[in-house]
């Protein structure tokens, strides 16, 4: 019985540190261009196809290759801002939703054509025994996941609090105009935002392959788990997106054990409209109406 | 965007568009062609309602392939478990998606866009978890086959010529519905689009608009997924995907949005290149999305705005004679005791103020004062925290926004809100009283323009004026409709010293004509030579108020006038 449960605290974690790295990507381009990425579930399934490429490709364990996932992914990003956000910039927000939805209907059946509808399987993090700690025997997989997921957001941290990027794209979320009065490139700094998220969202494919399996349609339920993610923690906050994605995923583990897997998923989806009604402000305030 | 233009344009296409459509339904013979149009025509329905919701308002629903769902859902267990009358059937579908959409409408369509994507998209997934899932009512993931044919008065409608028919006539029917509101409202949802602000400042209701605009969307999405239904005789939860929803909007996007030949083109499009494209086998969707990501950098119009440049009559309408304006004079403002906080930060502190007819009161302060807040708790866009606003025996509090202009109280903007690319006549026209006809409200518009001054610009499009003249056109639009008390946030700001003097004369002529103003400015010079009283505004506190020279004549208030102080 405590194994059970340490098991599956264990994997509510590690789900919860792939979500997290979903989530923070999605709020980082919404507070970079005032728009949603609606390709950012695509990229992620990406991130996971890639992932299985390239474990097929050379057999190494899934922390070696992640350097690898993380500067496609990112490629795939700057792209997708090139084709999708940059020529649209000037128009209302709605033209950037469909131009990102188009690229992310492009990006998944281009999946589908290659890899087939079938989930996949992607190389497993570390190839190591499972960790004794007396008589219960812990996931390695799951340790690795939660271990490197823990990297990249405190990377991701000490980039948007440390750097003059992270400065830069402050100052480009407040007040656009203002940033390039000032000096910045603010072309520059939003690129390197649709990078970074895109980078977040692949290295979120690969923590979540060895587990979980990708196939190509589950991009409308990852944005839709990061975009849950985002309105329990609140818009704009490290913390906040944590906090959301570990709920997310532990009703996700605690709901598939009881109920099942799409009753809990259904009720996710409950869950955030109900909040929508009642709080829509997140569980830590901020107002809905003032993010256009 | 001349409002007038695209929608006589694109009834003339989509008449012609539903004509061929209902001749081929009558010439061809081949049950396979027939068959493709009759899909063609339920997706056509689809697309029709889907250019009111996300077209005309620019509200992304990813929800419109759910209503499609729920549409085709009802059609199918009803039709197999109590064999009810096809218009019966057909009813059930489009009621039962209206319900859904009035249900989960409200809350979500207060929110900001991009929650409304997403709210939609999870309405969305319900939906396809609840077919997939829901065995013992949709049969799961195999769904429900062996529809009988539908029975109308006790006729069976067969598949192939009878029901293809059937399903254009109605696509037609959905068309007239769509065309019914014509240009005026058309140019009020493009306002309300591109400008939200400035839609609820000349009385329109966002969300009101926005749920009637989505139920129809619904209702339209329902009849389709019915006559789906019927035309394929299956129902499988692959109508629940969301490859149904990329579908429909790009029909709207490559066929043209707004606009019903848009629909038309993008949903026979959308049935028979499929045939032509086999060759690309299963990177069809993938050509699909690509040719969607083109139209939206190239053509925002899409195929039918394409043909619009090309084919439409080129002319600006001239406008036409002014008429003489409607006013109901008069009119007092008593606020009392007025607070407003946003966390810590004091906004307004027990502002009292009263505002009689045909004065002009100016507010003077340093920047965070709290003078654009007053203005917005005056116009509805913020709500006070306690004190009462009295206008002619009516308190502001319990009115939203869009209900003060009918109730006579106008506002212009300090920056510029106004969409680029109507023509000034037509920016102002969207604010007039006037309800259905555009020609009536362009007249009472010129009358706006000519008080300002700005005839010569009045078939211009706003992207094409200078900011200063913009802001006479904001003035104008107030104008329009016919207020008694006007809100103005820094008129002269940007002005040249000719347009200033210019909007001097003006607004003295408007408190010669009735009206009472209340300004925000930072030209004491103006406010010196136009108001009649002051009211100094230091961190949301009334430091003083009272006749101007009076004011300018006191050593406390002596930052306020700055070089026009009198020692």
């Amino acid at each position: 019985m405590a194994e059970l449960i340490a098991q599956l605290a264990l994997n509510t974690l590690a789900l919860a540190a792939a979500y997290a790295l979903v989530a923070l990507g999605f709020v980082l381009v919404i507070n970079a261009v005032g728009a949603v990425n609606f390709a950012h579930g695509d990229l992620v399934v990406a991130g996971g196809f890639i992932a299985v490429l390239l474990g097929q490709w050379f057999d190494l364990p899934g922390v070696v290759l992640a350097p690898a996932v993380l500067l496609l992914a990112g490629t795939l990003g700057l792209i997708l801002s090139l084709l999708a956000y940059f020529p649209l910039r000037r128009g209302p927000p709605v033209g950037i939703y469909v131009s990102t939805i188009a690229v992310g209907v492009m990006l998944q059946n281009a999946l589908l054509n290659i890899f087939g509808a079938a989930p996949r399987r992607g190389p497993s993090l570390v190839e190591a025994a499972p960790l004794r700690l007396g008589e219960i025997a812990l996931s390695t997989q799951a340790i690795a996941t939660i271990v490197a997921a823990g990297v990249l957001v405190l990377g991701l941290h000490l980039l948007l609090q440390r750097t003059q990027f992270g400065r830069r794209l402050r100052a480009t979320a407040q007040d656009p105009l203002m940033a390039e009065s000032v000096g910045i490139d603010t072309r520059l700094t939003i690129a390197l935002s649709f990078i970074v998220a895109a980078a977040l969202a692949g290295a979120a494919g690969l923590l979540l392959t060895p587990l979980h399996f990708v196939s190509p349609h589950d991009g409308a339920a990852l944005i839709l788990k990061a975009y849950v993610a985002t309105v329990i923690g609140g818009w704009g906050r490290l913390h906040g997106a944590l906090l959301g994605a570990l709920i997310v995923a532990g009703s996700e583990v605690i709901g598939a054990t009881l109920l099942s897997q799409p009753a809990a998923e259904a009720l996710l989806y409950i869950v955030l409209l109900a909040m929508l009604w009642l709080k829509p402000d997140g569980l830590f305030g901020e107002a809905a109406g003032r993010r256009a | 965007m001349l409002p007038d233009r695209v929608l006589s344009f694109d009834r003339l296409l989509g008449s012609a568009l539903l004509a061929v459509a209902l001749l081929a339904v009558l010439i061809l013979a081949d049950s396979y062609l027939l068959r493709l149009l009759a899909i063609a025509g339920c997706y056509a329905i689809l697309a029709i309602g889907y250019q009111r919701i996300f077209g005309e308002l620019g509200v992304l629903s990813l929800a419109q392939g759910a209503f499609f769902a729920i549409g085709g859902y009802v059609t199918a267990i009803l039709g197999l478990r109590w064999q009810l009358d096809g218009l019966m059937l057909l009813s059930a579908a489009i009621a039962a998606a209206a319900l859904v959409s009035v249900l989960v409408a409200p809350p979500m369509l207060k929110l900001a866009s991009h929650y409304f994507a997403l709210a939609s998209l999870a309405v969305a997934q319900l939906v396809l978890l609840a077919a997939v899932n829901l065995e013992e009512l949709t049969g799961g993931a195999n769904g429900l086959s062996s529809l009988a044919p539908v029975q109308i008065a006790g006729f069976a409608i067969d598949q192939g010529k009878p029901l293809t028919l059937a399903i254009w006539l109605l696509a037609a029917c959905c068309a007239v519905a769509f065309w019914l509101p014509g240009p005026l409202a058309l140019l009020r949802r493009h306002v309300l689009r591109e400008a939200p602000l400035v839609g609820e400042a000349i009385g329109l209701g966002t969300v009101r608009w926005r749920i009637s605009a989505f139920a129809f969307s619904a209702a339209c999405a329902g009849l389709a997924g019915g006559l789906y239904v019927q035309a394929t005789g299956v129902v499988a939860p692959d109508i629940a995907e969301l490859a149904v929803m990329i579908n429909v909007l790009a029909m709207s996007v490559i066929g043209g949005r707004g606009r019903v030949s848009g629909a038309l083109i993008g949903a026979v499009l959308l049935a028979f290149l499929p045939e032509a494209l086999r060759f690309l086998g299963g990177w069809q969707l993938f050509a699909w999305g690509a040719a969607m990501l083109l139209m939206l950098l190239l053509a925002p119009g899409g195929i039918a705005g394409l043909l619009e440049s090309l084919l439409a009559r080129r002319e600006t309408p001239v406008p036409t004679v002014q008429s003489s304006e409607p006013r109901d004079n008069g009119g007092t403002l008593q606020i009392e005791g007025l607070s407003k906080r946003f966390g810590g930060v004091i906004a307004l502190a027990d502002v009292s103020l009263a505002i009689g007819e045909r004065e002009i009161v100016g507010i003077i302060g340093p920047n965070g004062a709290g003078k654009t807040t007053l203005l917005n708790l005056l116009s509805g866009f913020q709500q006070a925290d306690s004190g009462t606003m009295m206008w002619r025996g009516v308190d502001l509090a319990g009115q939203p926004a869009h209900r003060r202009a009918p109730l006579g109280i106008g506002r212009s903007f300090q920056t510029d809100q106004l969409p680029g690319d109507v023509t000034v006549m037509d920016a102002i026209a969207a604010a007039s009283p006037e309800r259905f006809r555009l020609d009536a409200a362009r007249r009472q518009a010129m009358g706006a323009v000519q008080r300002l001054g700005l005839t010569e610009f009045a078939a211009t499009a706003l992207q094409d004026l200078s900011p200063a003249t913009r802001r006479l056109v904001d003035l104008a639009r107030a104008l329009a409709a016919a207020p008694s008390l006007l809100l103005l946030d820094e008129p002269t700001s940007g002005l040249s010293a000719a347009e200033r003097d210019t909007l001097l004369r003006v607004l003295r002529q408007l408190r010669e004509d009735g009206l009472s103003l209340l300004l925000i400015e930072h030209d004491v010079g103006f406010l010196l030579a136009l108001a009649d009283r002051l009211l100094c505004l230091d961190q949301g506190r009334v430091i003083a108020q009272g006749p101007p020279q009076d004011l300018a004549a006191r050593t406390g208030l002596r930052r306020f006038f700055g070089r026009w102080a009198v020692s």
